[in-house]
């Protein structure tokens, strides 16, 4: 009795304790570290040119750490014994060919598969070779140092373009407010991949040249000004092709499309989650409770949230969708919306029945899109077959009945045979007899 | 003219707009069905309204070529020809073979339908939407650069069977299982005209029992015979019973259990009863 009331008390007191993290993690950043590391070159970046831009970084609460490549070289560290140092790295245009010994191309690779999150911003004068191959390895080829994009439809005098909201080409980085932007910079070509997503498009009238007179790197809506990266691990990389894109200079025009590419590539937009998915019968009974059987009736829900200004809110979608496969998809549906709450908006499949083969089958929810998080939850669950008592009674098939009609007509008949036959007597047969003459 | 052949007929056209003077502005067609060449009959400016006409290109082995000349004195710098579909927001570029160096220089943009794109392919045949042709000509500081659409392209063929799209992020197509049919049965309405035929032949072989007179009751067992004889009958329906409880769903050893009881005692009576007989 002793023992039992201790374990009841130590299960209170974990639940009491798994609720209160709970709660707290509720309204907890998705971001789970702040710490960023910003690697500029002094000789061609002056910080105070960009004050305006790090003051909404610390309106993010985030911790800025400011290294320059021409004195600090030796102490750019982004790893420390295997251990990620930073979440965040924001990579302005260098001069020098390299980065620093310790952190090349591989190193950021590594430091992206490792979750982490960069900001590459580069320029016609940047020609960093880690970071470009870093860039180049995720499907992004910026023009090589010197191309500049230009528009003879509208340059200005020093190069600057004016970016109508057609260039925004994911709403779900920029959200589009109707005023142009200014861009003064280079364009990149793309890969086709899935995991790449164009964020901001160069004019149609535009292009991408050196003044050497050599080939055009991009022409037209070929070339990109700013794209995002997102991996299977939900670690990101945004890249930009002008720093200018970022000053002081244009900031009053560009502050809220900065501060979105910024806040996408440092998991503070566009992060989705799931608050755990589930399926039970049609009438509530859970998979534990009684076990699937082909052609059983289920119900799958999922509930999704974003983070959005500081919170996590209803994520709304259309696009939803629930696979139920074994090998291949026995079904694809794509999920209503149901209840919502606050912060969680509940989407479901409705009644489903279950396919008449029975196997192993896995419920998956696997929503990819760009410009959000990924969200995978998969469940396996067995389907059994009919047991042998599950299947039609012999009654409920038409085909039977003649025969139960005879099998019971046979037994009536012998029974009422059996008592008729030793309740009568036969009656005599016997012919007259002849007269004998 | 033979198939494949470039078919050009030139009709002169001169326009002066700003540096750029467009002369000689059509469409010809490359392909095995001859087709004359389209001239576009308003000057090529930036107030150019695009051609009413549709170009079509019937067969992926067609191609079509813009041509146009150029007064040596007042060349682009740039000279670009877009193909392009509105409602995907993307299109594809062709630069220009440049030829001459006297007076004029012939600028000769070459579209060959199976080197279009696969996403504007799928578009222009799976989706019907006709493409846009836009013409480029730019130089740096110059004031009436020209960027004007010049027709729109409809591809008269069916998607091509190797065609694929990249692959995109995106919501997949719906997957419904199919079920296997149901077991096919008898109809109703004939299952049961036969139970009741079979039903009526039992009460007629009873009937006619009666009617020839082997029924006569004349024989039942009095006395001692009397209570063995139904005791017999009691232990035969209830065989029955068991054999109905069995198919109502009784489990096997339920059923052996039972049969034995009520068989055993049945087979001792019965045969002390018909043993008795005369």
């Amino acid at each position: 009795m002793k023992l039992n009331s201790a374990i009841r008390g130590l299960v209170a007191c974990l639940l009491f304790v798994c609720s209160t993290c709970e709660a707290s993690i509720a309204k907890v950043s998705p971001s789970s570290s702040k710490r960023t590391l910003i690697i500029y070159d002094k000789k061609i970046t002056d910080l105070r040119a960009y004050s305006d831009y790090f003051e909404n970084l610390a309106q993010l609460e985030l911790d800025l750490e400011f290294v320059s490549v021409v004195n600090d070289t030796k102490d750019i560290e982004l790893f420390d014994k295997g251990v990620k140092l930073y979440s965040n790295v924001v990579l302005f245009p260098l001069r020098s060919r390299k980065i620093s010994k310790d952190v090349t191309a591989e190193t950021l690779i590594r430091f992206s598969a490792a979750g982490g999150n960069v900001l590459a911003i580069t320029s016609p004068q940047s020609s960093t070779e880690a970071v470009r191959t870093y860039l180049n390895e995720l499907g992004i080829y910026p023009s090589p140092k010197g191309y500049q994009l230009s528009d003879h439809f509208q340059s200005r005098q020093d190069g600057t373009l004016q970016l109508d909201e057609k260039s925004i080409r994911s709403n779900e980085v920029i959200s589009a407010d109707g005023n142009a932007l200014l861009y003064n910079g280079s364009a990149a070509l793309l890969k086709n991949s899935e995991l790449l997503f164009p964020v901001l498009r160069a004019p149609k009238t535009s292009f991408t040249k050196s003044s050497r007179d050599e080939g055009e790197w991009t022409t037209g809506t070929q070339g990109f000004l700013a794209a995002g990266f997102q991996s299977l691990k939900n670690a990101r990389a945004a890249w930009v092709g002008s720093e200018s894109f970022f000053s002081n200079a244009f900031y009053e025009v560009n502050a809220k499309a900065v501060m979105d590419i910024t806040k996408w590539a440092f998991l503070e937009k566009g992060v989705i989650r799931s608050l755990g998915a589930s399926h039970s019968h049609r009438d509530g009974s859970t998979y534990n409770e009684e076990p699937y059987k082909i052609k059983d009736d289920i119900i799958y829900t999922i509930g999704l949230s974003e983070w959005r200004d500081g919170s996590w809110k209803p994520f709304n979608s259309d696009d939803v969708q629930l696979e139920i496969k074994m090998i291949d998809p026995y079904y694809r549906v794509t999920l209503n919306p149901s209840n919502a709450t606050e912060e969680v908006q509940f989407y479901t499949s409705g009644e489903i029945k279950l396919p008449d083969h029975h196997g192993v089958f896995s419920f998956i929810t696997d929503y990819k899109r760009n410009g959000y998080s990924f969200v995978f939850e998969k469940d396996v669950k067995a389907i059994r077959h009919l047991a042998n008592d599950e299947y039609p009674r012999s009654w409920e098939i038409s085909n039977s009945w003649v025969y139960l009609t005879s099998i019971f007509a046979v037994g009536l008949s012998w029974m009422l045979f059996v008592f008729f036959y030793l309740t009568s007597r036969p009656k005599s047969l016997a012919m007259p007899e002849k007269k004998m003459q | 003219m033979i198939p494949g052949q470039i078919v050009a007929c030139w009709i002169f056209l001169i326009a002066f707009v700003s540096g750029f003077s467009v002369k000689q502005a059509h469409v010809a067609f490359k392909g095995a069905i001859k087709k004359k060449p389209v001239a576009f009959t308003e000057p090529i400016s930036p107030e150019f309204q695009k051609l009413s006409k549709l170009i079509v290109l019937d067969a992926i082995e067609d191609g079509l070529e813009v041509n146009f000349a150029i007064e040596s004195t007042s060349l682009p710098e740039r000279a670009i020809l877009f193909l392009g579909s509105q409602e995907l927001a993307l299109d594809t570029h062709y630069l220009p073979q440049i030829k001459g160096r006297g007076q004029d220089q012939s600028y000769s943009f070459k579209v060959a339908a199976k080197e279009i794109p696969s996403a504007l392919i799928y578009q222009a045949t799976q989706k019907g939407e006709s493409l846009v042709a836009s013409l480029l000509l730019s130089s740096e500081r110059a004031i009436d650069n020209i960027f004007i659409d010049l027709f729109d392209l409809k591809l008269g063929f069916d998607k091509p069977e190797s065609l694929e799209l990249p692959k995109r992020l995106g919501a997949l197509p719906e997957i419904k299982h199919i079920f296997n049919a149901p077991p096919k049965t008898a109809p109703t309405v004939v299952a049961q005209f036969f139970s009741l035929l079979v039903a009526t032949v039992s009460v007629g072989l009873v009937a006619c029992w009666f009617t020839t007179g082997s029924v006569n009751f004349e024989g039942f067992p009095k006395g001692c015979p009397g209570g063995q004889f139904l005791a017999m009958m009691v232990s035969i329906v209830a065989m029955e019973y068991v054999f109905i409880k069995y198919y109502l769903g009784t489990s096997i050893f339920g059923t052996l259990w039972s049969a034995l009881y009520v068989g055993l005692p049945g087979l001792w009576i019965g045969s002390k009863f018909l043993s008795n007989l005369k």
